[in-house]
């Protein structure tokens, strides 16, 4: 470096090449370039560092920079896109509907919607049930008529009176369920009795016919007191309470299944529109 | 080329308007990159990540000199780079010789092979000078030469790319060129005598 210039000459001189000096300073400065020897070599020296870096050679670009999609972070999605977002959006709007109808509907009755509509048609769901408890009585009652056969058979004729007041003595209907059950049957079979009592071919003793029809007419007692319960119960909505414990149950159980459904529709379109979305 | 239209057309999402305008600077960038890495592997990494960069915030690109904001781009994405190779050194790799099984200590594996010896020989020198130069240079200096002595620019120009005050600009060219005047003192002489003879004239 040249002892005699100092910073500011070089700035000078830098900025005089790149003529960047105002007009005075320029003028100052061509003054001093005549008489300064030193200095009028040192600007020669800073053109030439310029002439120098300005002849370098230019390197082309080696490749195209050129941006693909992908570079650019443009994101092609799948035409399914549209579709798995839909099916998303709607299947988590109706698990939500479905969910927050539920707990409301519990919060302000204390029984699920569908249960309540389960109660509407309860009547129906019970003359399954009993038809389906029929069945099974009609499968049963050959074996009581065989058995009550047996019995008359192998034990001495008791007299009429006595047949007939053993049953008198069972005429409060007993609380157990089988009875209810057994006078429902009677009740929605009312032909099966007379079929009983009057066929003589059912009976192969004739001591038999009136021990069978003591034992249906006792029978018949504590149905027609269960009739009689189950009208008063329709009428105080008693059948409601019996919907309640037992057939939102089974819808519950529904509600779940359908809740649990959308939920896995919902998030499977919602994965795999996220999947779609990536897709390039 | 209506320059002014592809930004518009670019702004708007045309990758196809912008890749016209990426290969018109492709070269200017490409050479900003690779004076102020030194290497054409991390040149050619910085100028792809300043397309990238400037693709994704053209829409905040407010009009001027785009040649400058591209410039401004790659400039940064190289300090970002230099400041990373800072923290983390690292020794840089050179082809083996297949005979000796040692590195080439020149740049001598860089030259293009279409060129004959002696142009080969021109630009190697000339460019190893120069490159040997500008690295001994501290960043921001750097960038200031580059900007305004190789890809030539004006004072206000360089000063809007590396987002600098004027001052600043003037002594910082001031004393860049200073220091390769001293540090191309000792390679003067080794320079192919036609370039030597055609700065002469120029000066």
């Amino acid at each position: 470096m040249n002892s005699n210039i100092s910073p500011q000459d070089w700035e000078a001189l830098s900025a005089y090449i790149d003529n960047q000096l105002s007009v005075n300073e320029r003028s100052q400065l061509e003054l001093r370039l005549g008489t300064d020897v030193e200095l009028r070599r040192t600007l020669q020296e800073m053109k030439r560092i310029k002439v120098t870096l300005g002849n370098a050679p230019r390197r082309r670009a080696p490749r195209n920079f050129t941006l693909s999609p992908g570079k650019a972070g443009i994101r092609l999605s799948s035409p399914l896109y549209p579709t798995f977002r839909l099916a998303s959006v709607l299947a988590s709007i109706m698990f939500v509907l479905v969910f927050l109808g539920d707990m409301l509907t519990g919060i302000t009755t204390g029984v699920p919607i569908l249960a309540q509509v389960a109660r509407q048609s309860a009547p129906q769901l019970e003359e399954m049930s009993l038809a389906q408890e029929v069945a099974t009585e009609e499968v049963e009652l050959p074996a009581v008529m065989e058995s009550a056969a047996d019995v008359a058979a192998t034990e001495a004729p008791a007299p009429p009176e006595a047949l007939m007041a053993a049953p008198a003595e069972s005429t409060p209907p007993p609380p157990s369920a089988e009875l209810g059950v057994e006078g429902q049957a009677a009740k929605a079979l009312p032909t099966s009795s007379p079929t009983l009592t009057e066929s003589p071919t059912t009976t192969p003793e004739p001591t038999v016919t009136p021990l069978l029809t003591a034992t249906v007419v006792a029978a018949e007692q504590p149905i027609q007191a269960e009739q009689a319960d189950a009208a008063a119960n329709q009428q105080e909505g008693d059948s409601v309470g019996r919907a309640r414990f037992t057939i939102p149950y089974v819808n519950s159980w529904i509600i779940w299944g359908l809740e649990g459904l959308l939920l896995v529709i919902a998030v499977g379109a919602m994965l795999a529109a996220l999947l779609t979305r990536r897709m390039r | 080329m209506d320059e002014a239209g592809l930004i518009r057309d670019a702004q708007k999402g045309d990758l196809t308007a912008f890749n016209r305008l990426v290969l018109v600077y492709q070269d200017m960038v490409y050479n900003q990159a690779y004076r102020m890495m030194g290497e054409a592997e991390s040149a050619e990494d910085a100028t792809q990540d300043a397309f990238i960069s400037a693709y994704k915030n053209i829409r905040s690109y407010r009009g001027g000199s785009f040649k400058s904001w591209l410039l401004r781009i790659v400039t940064n994405a190289c300090y970002d780079e230099l400041r990373r190779r800072k923290r983390r050194p690292t020794q840089p790799l050179e082809p083996i010789d297949q005979e000796n099984y040692e590195e080439f200590e020149s740049a001598r594996w860089m030259v293009d092979p279409g060129e004959s010896p002696e142009q080969a020989l021109e630009r190697t020198e000339l460019d190893r000078a120069l490159q040997h130069c500008l690295e001994d240079l501290p960043p921001d200096f750097r960038a200031v030469v580059i900007l305004v002595d190789i890809q030539g620019m004006d004072y206000t120009e360089a000063a809007a790319v590396v987002k600098t005050p004027l001052g600043t600009i003037k002594s910082r060219l001031a004393r860049a060129r200073l220091r390769l005047r001293d540090c191309l003192r000792g390679v003067w002489e080794l320079l192919p005598v036609a370039f030597r003879l055609s700065e002469e004239s120029d000066v």
